[in-house]
């Protein structure tokens, strides 16, 4: 189920209701939205709505519920285990599951098609992937190895369930934390105090930025460039990677602000996925604002048991590296996502080397430094992350030589598709990154200072603008593929 | 990002049952307010699916009331400023205007390609058209004088569509700027999307020399015929379908335009396995009947050596790949190559045929 359909318009306020109802009784509620959760999970999928019929309709929740027995299995047997052998055993073994339900789903075909000599033994089948299935088991994967650091004990099956499927992060995130997401099931919160002015937001901003924002982009130009670069100018070919950049924050940020701000009004907390990663003046910067829950979850669980830069200069760089070609392999089964990695990773190493050969040890170096300086991070940083995204975009390598090319090679023919209002919108949306939080909270505020009825007359004006403004049909999420 | 104002950290919660106030009138005024869009999704459902008709109904009687209280209006307003009529009732079948008469087939575009293009009136009659194509000899196509060529069709068009153009546009005799796509559209249901009226507002645009087009990946389903449905595999069925496609053939072929039909690829479920048979065979019909339209058979395209459907198959470097998309219909990057080669060949026989020159 997409978040912008009239489906999800029925199910929400159901739920909602449902919710709120039942939360006086924690394992009822508890029930109640692994039951919404699972329904929400099975619209993404075809087939008859019978679960003993054929068809995938259940066959991905029946995973999704494998999958949260089998860690819940594997997290009490590391709890109950007397000695650390046993424990590290146990939570080899869940990695290593985990780990293999991804790999199986996510990069079979890669395997076999690119490692012919060692996999060809590997039969040829069509493996379908699973919408969120990468986020789940991050998820499962965060659950066992705190438990077996520590710093989770384990919850009743029912908790680790309802963490799991959770249906406002189920499918694109953002990666939520068992530490984050357990504790809130412990308390039960006060219905007569929902942050629902931040919700209503997080949820018009998200609708307005995937719905309006993001299609315009991908139709105006973005996909025809990436489809057919030779077909168009430099500056077309400049101005589509620019608009992809800003259509693929917008697609991704716009859903996980929805997500967050659905899950606000049940009474649950994420935490932020973005914080305006355009804004940022360096590679290490960008990561601290893009997808944050994933960057974090690369750090704890990937960065810092590698050895993060506590084993050398070389081993660091080696890890930061490493770190972000694994990153770009998490996104798909696709050399140009490892490129795309070992751009990031790359240009981590070569910032971190450049800062250590200054002396800079500290962590943010150019954000508080001179305007100017920080003028060149930015527009430098800003056309890194863009060169890399040409590579994540382009639906294979030569695509991506040639978008590259174009820049090179297609100056002075005419470039119709860029218009002044894509420049406009171009603009308005970097401008927009620039905008201080603290404006936003304001404009919140006085928004939850109105009467209900103008909050509801306001919202219904905002949908109204959307709704128009939104080409036919909902475009797929492009997360939903990851 | 620093705070500047006073109000900034202070928050106001509201308790669930405002919340729920709130929902209310943001339910009811944005129906209201958008009550056309809501009623032209209803008519979007699949004429199989049982909410359309209570969906219609619902949204209708939703939008008489959004019309008694001028609701409307700030939709119509919003629509006009950004150039958009309000949507027309397209018949059953859609319907191709009149053919332009003081238009030289090879005069330039009206537009530059990929601008947006004039609305059309869709509720113009049709006026019969020719099923020969006027004797207007082909001009050959030069690096100076290439040839316009118009790709478009349903979203399988997309990846093979893209492929084409690439080498279309790597001849130098061709000029293609986009391809004209639109997911989950057809010939089937002009309710839904006017293909008629898009094909006529883009031939009057770009006055392409040579139509590439693909459909009938989502044609597979109920027709309304007289106002009443049939499904695919019925005689009336099959005859409306055939005279949509061959109106469309017609149309295209106007200006003595060249027509290349593509086919729909071998599906891997067993129901549209015997629907897309049947398009495909309507499309074979259809093309026998007219000259100067050729048909582009994808089926055996994708198969496997015992004529079933198949995922992977052996490319032309000799490495087995995975053609198809996880839905058995779609194709995959190399099933789109290998489908936008084939019918670059086609369109290569065509250029050929002009002694196009680069």
């Amino acid at each position: 189920m997409l978040f912008p359909t009239i489906q999800f318009g029925i199910f929400f306020p159901i739920v909602f209701i449902g919710s709120w109802l039942l939360r006086p009784q924690p394992q009822r509620w508890k029930l109640f939205m692994i039951a919404a959760s699972y329904v929400f999970y099975a619209f993404a999928f075809k087939g008859s709505w019978l679960p003993w019929a054929t068809g995938n309709r259940w066959k991905y929740p029946a995973l999704l519920l494998l999958v949260t027995v089998i860690n819940q299995v594997f997290v009490v047997g590391i709890f109950k285990a007397r000695n650390h052998v046993t424990r590290k055993i146990w939570a080899t073994v869940a990695v290593t599951s985990d780990l293999g339900v991804l790999a199986y789903f996510k990069y079979y075909n890669f395997g076999r098609d690119n490692f012919g000599p060692l996999l060809s033994w590997l039969p040829k089948r069509q493996v379908i992937l699973p919408v969120a299935i990468s986020f789940f088991i991050f998820q499962a994967l965060s659950y066992v190895i705190d438990a077996y650091r520590g710093k989770v004990k384990p919850t009743q099956l029912i908790d680790f369930a309802t963490y799991l499927c959770f249906f406002p992060h189920l499918v694109a995130g953002p990666i939520v934390r068992a530490t984050e997401f357990l504790p809130q099931l412990r308390v039960r919160p006060d219905p007569r105090f929902i942050d629902a002015s931040h919700a209503f937001r997080l949820i018009v901003a998200g609708m307005f930025k995937k719905v309006v924002i993001s299609a315009y982009l991908s139709h105006s130009i973005a996909d025809q460039v990436f489809t057919n670069p030779k077909g168009h100018s430099g500056l077309e070919a400049l101005f589509g990677i620019y608009a992809y950049a800003l259509q693929i924050y917008a697609d991704f940020s716009g859903y996980t602000d929805i997500a967050i701000g659905i899950a606000l009004l049940l009474g649950v907390r994420f935490p932020r996925n973005f914080d305006s990663p355009y804004t940022a003046t360096s590679l290490q910067d960008f990561w601290r604002r893009w997808h944050m829950s994933l960057s974090r979850w690369l750090r704890d669980y990937l960065y810092i048991p590698l050895g993060g830069s506590r084993k050398g200069t070389a081993r660091t760089y080696i890890n930061l590296a490493l770190t972000m070609l694994i990153g770009g392999l998490w996104h798909g089964a696709a050399w140009r996502f490892v490129i795309w990695g070992g751009i990031h990773g790359l240009g981590l190493a070569v910032e971190r080397f450049m800062n250590e050969a200054r002396g800079i040890t500290d962590d943010a170096p150019i954000e508080r430094g001179f305007v100017p300086k920080r003028l060149v991070g930015w527009i430098v940083t800003f056309h890194i992350v863009c060169f890399a995204w040409v590579f994540f975009r382009a639906e294979k390598l030569s695509l991506a030589y040639d978008v590259l090319g174009r820049l090179v090679s297609g100056w002075g023919s005419p470039s119709p598709l860029v218009t002044p209002l894509l420049g406009a919108v171009l603009a308005i949306m970097i401008f927009s990154q620039f905008v201080p939080e603290g404006f936003m909270k304001m404009v919140q505020f006085r928004f939850s200072t109105m009467p209900v009825v103008f909050q509801g007359l306001t919202l219904a004006i905002c949908f109204f603008f959307i709704d128009r403004l939104a080409p036919i049909g909902v475009q797929p999420f492009i997360y939903f593929q990851f | 990002m620093s705070e500047t104002h006073g109000d900034a950290d202070r928050r106001r919660p509201i308790s669930a049952g405002s919340v729920a106030k709130i929902g209310v009138i943001l339910y009811v005024l944005a129906a209201l307010l958008n009550s056309s869009n809501l009623e032209q999704m209803a008519i979007r459902l699949p004429l199989s699916s049982p909410s359309r008709g209570p969906a219609i109904s619902l949204t209708k009687a939703l939008h008489k009331v959004s019309n008694t209280l001028r609701l409307t209006e700030p939709g119509v307003r919003v629509d006009a400023y950004r150039g958009i009529t309000p949507p027309t009732t397209a018949g059953e079948g859609g319907a191709f205007g009149p053919a332009p008469t003081s238009v030289a087939p090879d005069s330039p575009p009206v537009t530059e390609p990929g601008a947006p293009v004039e609305s059309v009136d869709t509720a113009v009659a049709a006026e019969p058209a020719s099923t020969t194509p006027p004797e207007t000899a082909a001009r050959p196509a030069t690096v100076a004088d290439p040839a316009r060529l118009y790709i478009g069709g349903d979203s399988l068009v997309q990846g093979w569509g893209s492929v084409l153009q690439r080498l279309a546009v790597a001849t130098r005799v061709v000029d293609s700027r986009s391809v004209d796509y639109k997911a989950a559209t057809g010939l089937s249901r002009p309710d839904s999307y006017d293909w008629p009226s898009r094909l006529v507002q883009q031939m009057n645009a770009l006055r392409p020399q040579i139509v590439i087009v693909g459909f009938g990946g989502n044609d597979a389903q109920g027709l309304l015929i007289g106002g009443r449905p049939f499904q695919p595999g019925s005689p009336e069925w099959s005859a409306e379908y055939a005279s949509r496609v061959g109106a469309t053939m017609d149309y295209l072929l106007r200006d003595g335009r060249k027509v290349i039909w593509v086919g729909t690829p071998m599906p891997n479920d067993p129901t549209d396995f015997v629907r897309q048979n049947i398009i495909n065979q309507i499309y074979r019909d259809e093309t026998a009947k007219r000259a100067g339209v050729t048909f582009v058979d994808t089926w055996t395209l994708f198969e496997s050596p015992d004529h079933t459907y198949a995922a992977y198959l052996i490319d032309d470097d000799g490495q087995a790949k995975l053609m198809r998309q996880t839905d058995g219909f779609h194709l995959s990057v190399p099933g789109a190559e290998r489908l936008g080669r084939y019918v670059f060949a086609e369109l290569q026989k065509e250029l050929d045929a002009r002694g196009s020159k680069n």
